[in-house]
């Protein structure tokens, strides 16, 4: 079983996430916010994260960022959430270090798939 | 040339003669003389050039040898001369030619080649061997028969190449230095001579010379020639010269040679050897090495070698290059003659000869006598009279010629001085003479010109008196006559003439010759003034006029006229003058005219004039004055206190001081007087002054003019008035203006009052418009709030719907599911309004951000189809998309949520047939149409116009049945117009389907839709 990190402030969201992820078969790590999520990604080095950006506390960006400074090979996948406010954020997403992202709402019904689509799989 | 410098001599000189001697005789001795000194011209030329051709002294030595028999040679037969060094190389030069003389004396026949190897400049093998190729190419099948070779070099060089190049030659050598049988050993056809130095012979002469002498320093170059010619001078003294010492030189540069040499003591003597290269390799060639040595050597310098004399050494028994060339080619030519070479032995005797330069002799002071005999001494000078005999004897000849002629002139002088004496006495006598006569002569004709002079100037003043008179009569136009009444003979001055325009000679002057001249209108009164005159003794005094003859002019004349009586009493001669008045009567004639002129002016611009004589007190009125002053201009002027009375009491008190003012400082006046005339109405004149002055400036009278200007104070008057009556109304205007001015004062605090109100006012707006702006904030909050805030949970509520409904969290039945599949279409439902209703309201208040980006228009319209793939699927509907690929920069997600939407409503109204998506560009590929097509139910005609509005959900059979929120074409119009910057329409058939069409440009401006 994959363990996947889904970090994400919003419990309704965390829970529509899960519910998704472990229909697909994975095993999913929570973590509400970003400091904890930095701390599960690098004792757990999960299969891929989902990193929610507007977070109590350090953001999504500065926490995918401490990530991957952590890392000596730094190849965990990182897929950001973003609100609409993100829009057009998506360098900043990238330079901080993450492989995608989603915009909300989140549909759990498609998710995975869209998961896969950008991990490649 | 000699020719004609001996004829002008001649000339000369015979011109000298004649000046001096003056006689046959002494003509012929000087022909004697100028003989005798053109025939010394002609020996001292002879002597010249005999002298050109007397050779100088060298350090050569012209040996003549007996001639040789030269019968023996065949004709062009051919000598090789081989020379060790270079042209120019004085011992090379010296043999050389000692051959050439040889030859030459022997047979012109004897063809020579000479040849040089250059070898003090080019010592290596190379150059031999180069040379060799050369020679090869050159002689090598000549078959010379004889090659003469000098110096060792040379030899050496055909030794070695002789088979190779000179194989049937035979060879003569010549200046071999230390010469050994061996060096020619296993050779045939060789001889020659050894280049033997006397060194023994030389330092013997030169001890005999300088016997206090007790040391030789002898110098040679550290070469091999060097060393062997040592050797050869050791071997020579050894022995030979006990209380001598030999000090041979080391091998030293020059500088260091040169020092030496200075530092030799006095009893010592320097021989010089064989020296060609210094330490340091510097080359010197004899001649300089000679020179140096004597340059800087204190005591004698003795040498072997024929090449330096002349150049510094004193002397010695002397190897000559000459003798040596000389002895090789008389070898050569016995060979030539037939004798083998072979049978020649070699010649070792030194070909020396003892030799000195006078020059050195003197400066060591050595007399010629001690010289050994048969020596040669060079540089000697020659005793001018022994070599020169002729021309000394024929100077002495021609010396005394020329005293004996200087003795003959002198006694010639001393004759003539005599005979000049005598006659200088003979003259002096007859200039005294001469002196006697002339002053007497003298005297009387100073007489004469004294008188001639005197009859001269009365003649002179007789001229002039009459010039004067003729000038003054033309000067005043006055000329005289004379009539003759006996003889009717009429005589005219010269002004006569030129007044009456005739010249004399044209007339014939007669009294009726006169009177023709005559105006014809006063030609009677003129003839019975006369006869009058005559008759009755009247003074005869007229003017009349006269004609001028020749251009008709009329002049005017005055005459005048006296008459002579004879002894009875009788009238015989009358004399007159006649003056021309013509310019006199013209100025009358012209003054009265001005006068007149003036008058008239005067009338004319109301303007007297007045001229009062203060010391006489007279006064003088001009007409106009008595017009203005309304008097009778038959009244004489008053004096000046009368005058007064014209004017009232109070101009004349104004006057009279004006007036006296003026007689005493020339001030002039003007003053506006006015008339005191009772019997008229008030009258003013302005009256001018000014001084009138002598000669000599004193004041004797004014002048000046009075002016009517009565009607001018008048108006004056009348402009005064006018002046009172504005003034005066301007001083009521200005109160009128005060009291307006105070008024507007009122006005004025009145706006400030409504000026303020209107501050406050504006100040109160700009409060309410602060509070509209935070209110403008807050919706902006409002809006940003409600879309976090209501869309979070709204998304929950679709999330967690959609897993329920789709059974992942347990088992729903059917009618659960359709509750869910509700709350889910609701959810979706709410959440697309309130995104519409956000967007409206973004739009609506500026605040929608717009993003450019470059993307393909085919990569939207097919993202945007692909959403609506299952409900296309699910209703059986045909997509058509053409695929057509057009770059665009502009809002991407703008233009897709209007696709998406156009596309949904698209789908919503058609049950059957196909939607179309097409795009193309259009207006010159500046904007881009896409239109969405479809075969649904269509629009009303009357709904096309509300189509845009928001919230207007259009009546039709779908309309129950398909969701919407009124705003999806009212916000897609204005994301096209507002934020896209196009436009938008739609055509429809009703029943048969709708086509909307987007139009945007294809880049979007910055500041469009804002």
């Amino acid at each position: 079983m994959k363990r996947v990190l889904v970090v994400e402030d919003n419990r309704d969201n965390l829970k529509l996430v899960t519910y998704s992820l472990e229909r697909a078969g994975y095993t999913v790590l929570s973590a509400e916010t970003g400091e904890e999520g930095v701390e599960l990604a690098i004792r757990e080095r999960p299969f891929f994260i989902l990193m929610d950006i507007q977070l109590p506390g350090i953001d999504g960006l500065e926490a995918t960022r401490r990530i991957r400074a952590s890392e000596a090979d730094g190849d965990v996948p990182i897929i950001a959430i973003t609100s609409f406010a993100m829009r057009g954020d998506m360098e900043r997403l990238l330079a901080a270090g993450c492989n995608g992202y989603f915009e909300k709402p989140i549909d759990p019904l498609t998710i995975v798939e869209k998961i896969h689509k950008v991990l490649g799989l | 040339m000699k020719q004609s410098m001996m004829q002008k001599v001649n000339i000369f000189l015979r011109q000298f003669s004649t000046v001096f001697f003056g006689s046959r005789k002494a003509a012929f001795v000087s022909s004697l003389v100028s003989i005798a000194i053109a025939a010394l011209l002609y020996i001292v030329y002879l002597q010249i050039k005999e002298a050109a051709h007397i050779e100088l002294p060298t350090g050569l030595v012209d040996i003549k040898t007996t001639k040789s028999s030269t019968t023996l040679f065949k004709a062009s037969q051919e000598i090789l001369v081989l020379n060790s060094y270079h042209r120019g190389h004085a011992w090379s030069d010296n043999e050389t030619a000692g051959i050439l003389e040889i030859l030459q004396e022997a047979s012109p026949n004897i063809r020579y080649n000479i040849e040089y190897l250059d070898c003090k400049y080019h010592p290596k093998a190379e150059h031999f061997e180069a040379v060799k190729d050369l020679f090869k190419l050159k002689y090598a099948n000549r078959d010379i028969p004889v090659v003469i070779v000098t110096d060792n070099p040379a030899l050496e060089f055909v030794l070695k190449y002789r088979s190779l190049l000179f194989p049937r030659s035979s060879i003569v050598f010549c200046g071999i230095n230390n010469y050994k049988k061996e060096m020619i050993e296993g050779q045939e056809n060789i001889t020659g001579l050894a280049e033997a130095l006397d060194a023994g012979n030389t330092v013997k002469t030169a001890l005999k010379l300088h016997p206090k002498a007790r040391e030789v320093f002898v110098v040679h170059d550290y070469t091999t020639t060097g060393l062997a010619t040592r050797r050869e001078a050791e071997e020579q003294i050894k022995g030979m010269f006990d209380q001598i010492s030999f000090r041979y030189a080391e091998d030293m540069t020059k500088k260091e040679l040169t020092q030496r040499l200075e530092k030799l003591p006095q009893d010592s003597l320097v021989l010089a050897l064989t020296y060609n290269v210094f330490r340091d390799g510097e080359v010197i060639t004899h001649e300089n090495l000679a020179r140096l040595l004597s340059a800087n050597s204190p005591v004698p310098v003795y040498g072997v070698h024929n090449e330096r004399l002349g150049y510094g050494i004193v002397g010695g028994s002397l190897l000559s290059g000459k003798l040596h060339g000389s002895q090789a080619a008389r070898i050569a030519l016995k060979i030539l003659s037939g004798l083998p070479a072979s049978n020649i032995p070699v010649d070792m005797s030194p070909q020396t000869r003892v030799m000195f330069d006078y020059n050195q002799l003197v400066r060591f002071g050595v007399p010629i006598k001690d010289l050994p005999e048969d020596s040669v001494v060079v540089n000697r000078p020659v005793s001018f009279i022994s070599s020169h005999k002729y021309l000394v004897l024929s100077t002495l000849l021609v010396i005394i010629i020329l005293t004996s002629g200087i003795i003959i002139l002198g006694s010639n002088l001393y004759r003539r001085e005599l005979a000049e004496d005598a006659l200088r006495k003979s003259k002096e006598e007859l200039e005294m003479r001469v002196t006697g006569r002339t002053a007497e002569l003298k005297n009387a004709n100073e007489q004469l010109h004294f008188e001639l002079t005197e009859r001269k100037r009365a003649q002179e003043l007789l001229e002039l008196s009459e010039h004067r008179l003729s000038e003054a009569q033309r000067i005043a136009h006055v000329g005289s006559w004379e009539l003759d009444l006996l003889k009717n003979e009429l005589t005219w001055s010269d002004e006569i003439y030129r007044i009456f325009g005739l010249p004399p000679q044209e007339f014939g002057a007669t009294y009726e010759a006169f009177l023709d001249a005559v105006h014809p209108d006063d030609r009677d009164y003129v003839n019975s003034s006369y006869t009058c005159s005559v008759e009755r003794d009247v003074p005869y005094d007229i003017m009349h006029r006269i004609v001028r003859k020749s251009n008709g002019e009329v002049r005017y004349v005055h005459e005048k006229c006296e008459h002579t009586r004879d002894a009875s009493g009788r009238i015989v001669k009358s004399v007159g003058t006649v003056q021309d008045i013509t310019e006199l009567k013209q100025a009358e004639e012209a003054l009265r005219q001005r006068e007149s002129e003036l008058n008239e002016s005067q009338r004319l611009a109301h303007i007297g004039s007045w001229d009062w004589n203060a010391t006489t007190d007279t006064i003088w009125w001009s007409d106009e004055y008595y017009r203005i002053y309304n008097l009778d201009p038959k009244l004489p002027p008053p004096n000046y206190i009368e005058h007064l009375k014209v004017y009232t009491s109070e101009s004349a008190a104004r006057l009279d001081p004006a007036v006296k003012r003026s007689m005493e400082t020339g001030e002039p006046y003007e003053l506006d007087l006015e008339l005191a005339d009772p019997s008229a109405a008030t009258r003013w004149i302005v009256a001018r002054g000014e001084a009138k002055r002598d000669a000599s400036s004193r004041i004797w009278g004014l002048r000046g003019t009075a002016q009517n200007i009565t009607e001018r104070k008048m108006a004056e008057e009348k402009i005064r008035r006018l002046n009172e009556e504005l003034e005066q109304r301007v001083i009521t205007r200005t109160a009128d203006l005060e009291k307006m001015s105070l008024e507007l004062q009122d006005s004025q605090r009145a706006l400030m009052n409504i000026v303020d109100d209107l501050n406050r006012k504006t100040l109160e707006l700009e409060d309410a418009n602060n509070k509209l702006k935070e209110l403008d904030r807050l919706k902006s909050m409002f809006i940003a709030s409600m879309s976090h805030e209501l869309r979070t949970p709204l998304n929950s509520i679709i999330g967690f719907s959609s897993v329920l409904h789709d059974g992942w969290i347990g088992q729903v039945n059917a009618e659960q599911k359709e509750n869910l599949a509700t709350i889910l279409r609701s959810g979706k439902h709410l959440l697309s309004l309130i995104n519409d209703v956000i967007d409206v309201s973004k739009i609506e208040s500026g605040k929608i951000e717009i993003t450019h980006e470059d993307f393909d228009v085919y990569d939207v319209v097919s993202e945007a189809v692909e959403l609506f793939k299952k409900d296309i699927q699910d209703k059986g509907l045909d997509l058509k998309v053409e695929p057509i690929h057009l770059a665009v920069h502009t809002d991407r997600r703008r233009l897709l949520q209007c696709l998406v939407n156009l596309i949904s409503n698209a789908i919503k109204f058609t049950e059957k047939g196909s939607v179309r998506v097409t795009a193309k560009l259009i207006r010159s590929s500046e904007w881009i149409e896409i239109s969405v097509e479809d075969t649904g139910i269509g629009i009303r005609e009357e709904d096309l116009t509300r189509l845009f509005r928001a919230f207007v959900r259009l009546h039709s059979p779908l309309s129950t049945s398909v969701k919407g929120t009124g705003l999806g074409l009212s916000l897609t119009k204005k994301i096209v117009t507002e934020v896209l910057g196009g436009e938008i329409s739609a055509q429809s058939v009703y029943g048969k389907g709708s086509r909307f069409v987007i139009r945007i440009p294809v880049k979007l401006k910055v500041e469009a839709g804002k």
